[in-house]
């Protein structure tokens, strides 16, 4: 946990920028991670089904491309970054990894530099799909570290999030897993029950399949939200949503570290009664905890978006409030019904009346003016929500710096909602970076962006406290 | 008599000046460590890596020794979204020196918000 990195080497970072692990990887972003070397900075740029990755001074260049015939890793510069973009037959999520949670990518000790990649193509009308790690090297060269294919795991959908890792005391790769919700169905021709509504696992190590999290009878297409609870390191809960428009809470309890089926499911909210023909809740949950309240609060925040080639008349944006235990891990469920939409507010009408019932209800649902277009994303206590304000663009005809225009909504701690148009990046996601100065030293301010454009709307973020002062001499 | 009574009142003034000047040692050593404070936070404030020990000379007479260290790491910080934003908590120790030895230390704790990766 020691910072290592040399000044030199932050200096380097013109804008330090972090794209957070959602159901949608960043378009574009830089990646610091830290060797025994020194510190290094890959670029990392990700459309449709090609993942390029280039280091500064372009001595580490790789592409790993989701072809017709699966991913495939190739390195240098000659190969075409936006090959295969425009089938929609082909594509890739990615997610960076942090193995022991200090909140950099890093390779010393036991760490390893890691990218996290499904990869998706279509085979006639079947699906195939892999989970890939991709180690990064000192000069942000790339090598395979491991691979699983979906022939291995019969109940591998189509992915639509991005892996993720669960981290299990104590935080390295031993007992750790990778996470990613099973995805949409293997086929495109319609199935009876089916079997992908599983949260499946594979060691972080090796990648080799690990008995299945959780199993239900729809499909798990949303992005899994890991909360460290009590900051001892080690997930401690998973929130995740399936097509039937239900919200799912894995706890974890007290059974030996390393065993990833010791979590115990809770159905946490059931919002079936308001499910759209043609949407589905496909982001990661927004899981924030509350600034004030005993007993401390989370708040759970998902909304609907289109179905690939659908098009819903309504969206939907739900924050629901969820209890969180002060410590340790959780050996019983919490007892209490699901949540459903008439457990909710509408929002609408701001003042202390609403306030009032906002607390005494168990969380609030809002309308959206659009399709969410990234996973929403807490600041200081706002909530901000990006919908596409453009829909049924064809995406060959955009490229991938293109600006498109969403929809910002803007939610204060009250509810109070602001809105605003913006255009952005293709494909944005919410991101939360540091910018350094000419003179390379770093800014205090933390710069909320929607792809690579700022957001002014985003609340200011001092990123230093003071929490305390006290004198230790004897006077 | 008089002689006895001046007397005294000059080890009384010669006590009190001692007083006054070991107070003054110590205000002086105090200023020193809230300075040493005020370089630490400026240093978090400038993401530049936490020093073990790292001294800061005030002037000829005092200086100040300070040390940053990460006490722990909230990925929940409030009012911020879990796995995009951590918290790093810091320790930040200064002790105030002078070169009439005298001796105060500060702690100061600071929160660092960071993008997490």
């Amino acid at each position: 946990m020691t910072h290592r990195a040399s000044r030199a080497g932050w200096t380097a970072v013109l804008l330090a920028a972090f794209a957070a692990a959602s159901t949608h990887a960043a378009p574009l972003g830089t990646i610091l991670f830290e060797h025994e070397s020194g510190p290094s900075t890959l670029s990392v740029r990700i459309d449709g089904a090609s993942i390029r990755g280039e280091s500064r001074g372009n001595d580490g260049v790789w592409t790993l491309v989701v072809s017709k015939d699966g991913p495939r890793l190739e390195t240098g510069s000659s190969t075409e970054l936006v090959a295969g973009a425009c089938d929609a037959s082909l594509f890739a999520t990615l997610s960076t990894d942090d193995a022991d949670g200090d909140g950099r990518i890093d390779a010393r000790r036991h760490e390893r530099a890691r990218l996290l990649v499904a990869a998706n193509w279509r085979v006639g009308q079947q699906w195939r799909s892999a989970i890939l790690a991709v180690e990064l090297g000192a000069a942000g060269t790339a090598t395979l570290a491991w691979r699983n294919d979906s022939t291995d795991m019969p109940a591998l959908g189509r992915l639509a999030a991005a892996p993720a890792r669960l981290t299990m005391p104590p935080a390295g790769d031993a007992g750790d897993a990778i996470i990613v919700a099973g995805g949409w169905p293997r086929s495109d021709m319609p199935v009876a029950g089916g079997s992908a509504g599983s949260l499946l696992a594979f060691d972080a190590a090796t990648g080799r399949a690990l008995p299945m999290l959780f199993t239900t009878d729809a499909n798990l297409v949303s992005g899994v939200t890991m909360v460290d609870g009590d900051g001892d390191g080690a997930t401690d809960r998973l929130y995740f949503a399936d097509a039937r428009w239900r919200v799912w809470r894995l706890d974890r309890t007290s059974s030996p570290p390393g065993a990833t089926a010791a979590f115990f499911p809770t159905l946490f909210a059931d919002l079936g009664t308001m499910a759209e023909p043609g949407a589905a809740l496909q982001f990661a949950p927004d899981v924030a905890l509350a600034e004030v309240g005993a007993p401390r609060m989370l708040e759970v925040a998902l909304g609907s978006s289109d179905v690939p080639g659908s098009m819903a008349l309504r969206h939907w944006l739900f924050v629901l409030s969820d209890p969180l235990p002060l410590q340790g891990a959780i050996d019983v469920a919490i007892a209490s019904s699901p949540i459903r939409p008439s457990d909710l507010l509408p929002s609408g009408v701001a003042g202390k009346a609403d306030e009032e019932v906002a607390t005494a209800s168990r969380g609030k649902v809002i309308s959206l003016p659009g399709p969410l277009a990234t996973a929403p994303i807490t600041v200081a206590g706002h909530r901000l929500v990006a919908t596409r304000a453009s829909a049924g663009k064809d995406r060959c005809t955009l490229r991938v710096d293109e600006p498109e225009l969403f929809d910002l909504l803007t939610l204060t701690p009250t509810f109070e909602q602001r809105s605003y148009r913006i255009g952005a990046e293709r494909d944005a996601a919410f991101s939360l970076s540091r910018s350094t100065a000419a003179d390379g030293r770093s800014s205090p301010r933390l710069v909320c962006a929607l792809g690579s454009t700022p957001l002014p709307q985003c609340p200011r973020i001092d990123a230093v406290q003071r929490d305390y002062w006290v004198r230790k001499d004897a006077r | 008599m008089a002689a006895l009574l001046v007397g005294d009142a000059l080890r009384g003034a010669t006590l009190d000046q001692a007083l006054v000047t070991a107070m003054r040692d110590r205000q002086r050593a105090f200023e020193t460590a809230e300075w040493g404070l005020a370089h630490a936070e400026t240093s978090v404030r400038q993401w530049l890596p936490l020093e073990p020990a790292d001294p800061v000379i005030v002037d000829d007479q005092s200086r100040a020794v300070v040390t940053t260290t990460l006490v722990t790491i909230d990925a929940l910080p409030p009012g911020f979204s879990t796995g995009r934003v951590l918290a790093r908590r810091l320790l930040a120790t200064s002790e105030g020196r002078t070169s009439r030895g005298a001796r105060v230390r500060l702690d100061l704790g600071l929160t660092r918000l960071e993008p997490a990766p």
